[in-house]
């Protein structure tokens, strides 16, 4: 799920910044900091998309640096436990297949595969339904439930099943691509 | 509920407010936090969790449970991801599940070596000057003739590989009829890197490379993380003393030894085929053998039906074994000492017998070959007088490795002084110098044990 978030972070700056372009500068450092990171605590930070407020900088004894408290927007990504999300399928082995979400990694184990799909490895591995029809395998997009989210300091990942009505390929096609 | 996991979260920031009440059965996810791990059953797919089958990162695979503590439980699987494990149960159901899956498609597990036996690798710097003249010349000749070279510089690894000759050929065969596995000792990079070679298309081995760190015990290769049920597996290595558990599974091949740094390793009198200024034969070295063996033991396992003993890749390799030498009644000469304790326990005798010959202590009417270390015994003569063939015990060696019954013209018994055998190493040498080999002498591997 995504959120837009009101955020604050301390942000450093060297001397030689302080001039006319402070303010840019500030706020070009903040998205590289923070854009594409993953906190334990909001998910993953995919974007800042507003600056609110950057307070007034103090310098610190010693170096020189100023350190401001910048106040932003920014838009988060967070799985949740239930929720329903979609994917698309990076490695599949016979234990599962491994599918991505932007940053998220997702496990999807062959027991939230629907029984009736086969594990397959001659050519592309897949799960395979039984009237060979749907094929999971790298590149195809998937539809799954997240059964489990596992978040630490700096990493999320989450187990998903497709084993209920509506969820599944959602986009053969791709596989091809893949 | 999102609210008192948010209330004890000592959370000081407004911002979490922003964040729209989620799901129910979300809101328990909230605690993931570094420190709160509580072990919860999952309200999604509750299927039959406990016993949980397995975990990715701590995390049940299947109902989503958060485990107390990262218990190291069960089988590590690090080749399919590196934090996921499997309890002995599933990995056990993964492992008959497999089976079943591979033997409807007609096809058996195969497990392949890769150094010096599908490839010998060394270190660019155990190169010396003259023998470094020779690969350049080698791989300029390669590279002129078109054809997929079969000698790799490979700068970022600091090493000379060289894939024995018809691997390609050998692998798109076994592939047919086999799901093919690499299992080495060398690290991860280098295992992804001999695959490359091996198989550009990456179509032969997907996943399955299985390298050092994935093993469970060191220096011991296991079939449990390769998830291959016993009886659908053969295995392909130059080391017999790695898979003490699978020696019925094991095709064990002749090394094959490219590069002088590792003939030195091994201490054998054989030298390097570089120093000789020689290559094996595609068709009629070790590979073509193991190929034949393969196919044999392929055919072996699928004539017999379902439930019948013999449908075990175990059997059907003994049985391959013992058609070697079927029909064959031989004795020794010179070989074992007399009035040995008990012959039949000599490594020559059992070989043999291994291989499906008749072992007698004396020549007899229904003796074919007599197999001398020395010429000119009165076995020798006996044999010659009664037109049996009498031949050298390189003879019988060849037979074993080649899994085949050379002419036995190209084996007179030696003239005068008995044929010089290579220094006696123990196994636990050979396991060393195998080790030491593994990735071409890169990291751990390479230290002396
Ligand atoms: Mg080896
Ligand atoms: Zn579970």
């Amino acid at each position: 799920m995504f959120f837009h978030l009101q955020l604050e972070r301390e942000i450093e700056l060297q001397p030689k910044h302080f001039g006319p372009r402070l303010a840019e500068i500030l706020h070009k450092k903040l998205r590289t900091e923070i854009e594409g990171t993953c906190s334990g605590r909001y998910g993953f930070i995919i974007a800042v998309t507003d600056i609110l407020n950057t307070g007034k900088g103090t310098i610190r004894d010693g170096t020189g640096s100023a350190t401001f408290k910048v106040q932003y927007m920014c838009l988060v990504f967070r799985p949740f436990r239930g929720e329903v999300i979609d994917c698309v399928v990076s490695s599949v082995n016979k234990v599962g297949f491994f599918a991505d979400a932007g940053p998220l990694q997702l496990f999807v184990s062959n027991h939230l595969i629907p029984d009736d799909f086969d594990f397959v490895s001659t050519d592309e591995p897949a799960f395979v339904s039984a009237d060979e029809e749907v094929r999971v395998q790298a590149g195809a997009e998937v539809r799954m439930r997240i059964v489990g989210t596992r978040m630490d300091a700096t990493e999320i990942f989450c187990v998903g099943t497709i084993k209920e009505n509506y969820l599944g390929v959602i986009n053969p096609a791709a596989a091809a691509v893949g | 509920m999102l609210e008192q996991e948010l209330a004890d979260s000592d959370s000081e920031d407004d911002a979490i407010n922003a964040l729209t009440p989620a799901p129910a059965e979300a809101s328990d996810a909230w605690d993931a936090r570094p420190g709160r791990k509580r072990l919860r059953t999952g309200a999604v797919a509750a299927e039959s969790c406990p016993p949980h089958p397995g975990f990715m990162h701590g995390m049940c695979i299947r109902c989503g449970a958060v485990l107390e503590d990262d218990e190291a439980t069960g089988l590590a699987l690090r080749y399919i991801h590196s934090g996921l494990r499997l309890s002995t149960a599933e990995a056990e159901r993964v492992r008959q599940r497999s089976m079943r899956r591979v033997m409807d498609s007609g096809k058996l597990l195969l497990v392949l070596d890769l150094d010096h036996t599908l490839l010998n690798s060394t270190r660019l710097t155990d190169v010396c000057d003259e023998a470094g003249t020779l690969l350049d010349a080698l791989l300029e000749r390669e590279a002129r003739a078109g054809a997929p070279p079969s000698l790799h510089r490979l700068a970022h690894l600091n090493l000379w590989t060289k894939l024995r000759p018809g691997v390609r050929a050998f692998l798109e065969a076994v592939a047919r009829h086999f799901e093919l596995h690499i299992y080495t000792h060398g690290d991860a990079d280098y295992a992804r890197a001999m695959a490359a070679l091996l198989d550009p298309g990456g179509r032969l081995f997907a996943e399955r490379v299985i390298s050092q760190a994935d093993s469970q015990q060191q220096h011991v290769k296991d079939l449990g993380v390769v998830l291959g049920a016993e009886a659908a597996a053969v295995i392909v290595d130059d080391t017999a003393a790695v898979w003490p558990q699978h020696a019925a599974n094991l095709l064990l091949v002749e090394r094959y030894i490219f590069f002088p740094a590792c003939a030195e390793r091994f201490g054998s009198t054989q030298r390097a085929l570089l120093d000789e200024g020689r290559d094996e034969d595609p068709a009629r070295g070790m590979l073509a053998a193991a190929l034949r063996v393969l196919l044999e033991v392929h055919a072996g396992v699928f004539a017999a039906r379902e439930g019948d003993p013999a449908r075990d890749a175990r059997v059907a390799l003994a049985a391959a074994r013992r058609r070697v030498l079927a029909g064959v009644r031989l004795c020794f000469s010179a070989v074992i000492p007399r009035g040995a304790a008990s012959p039949q326990a000599h490594a020559l005798w059992r070989l043999a017998e291994e291989l499906g010959a008749q072992v007698a202590d004396a020549p007899d009417e229904a003796t074919t070959h007599v197999v001398s270390a020395r010429d000119r015994t009165d076995k020798v003569l006996w044999a010659r007088q009664h037109a049996r063939f009498a031949v050298s015990t390189l003879w019988l060696h060849s037979c074993g490795v080649l899994w085949c019954k050379p002419d036995e013209q190209d084996f007179p018994v030696a003239e005068q002084r008995p044929l010089q055998l290579a220094p006696v190493r123990s196994e636990a040498q050979d396991l060393a110098a195998a080790m030491a080999g593994a990735g071409g002498g890169r990291g751990w591997a390479s230290k002396p044990l």
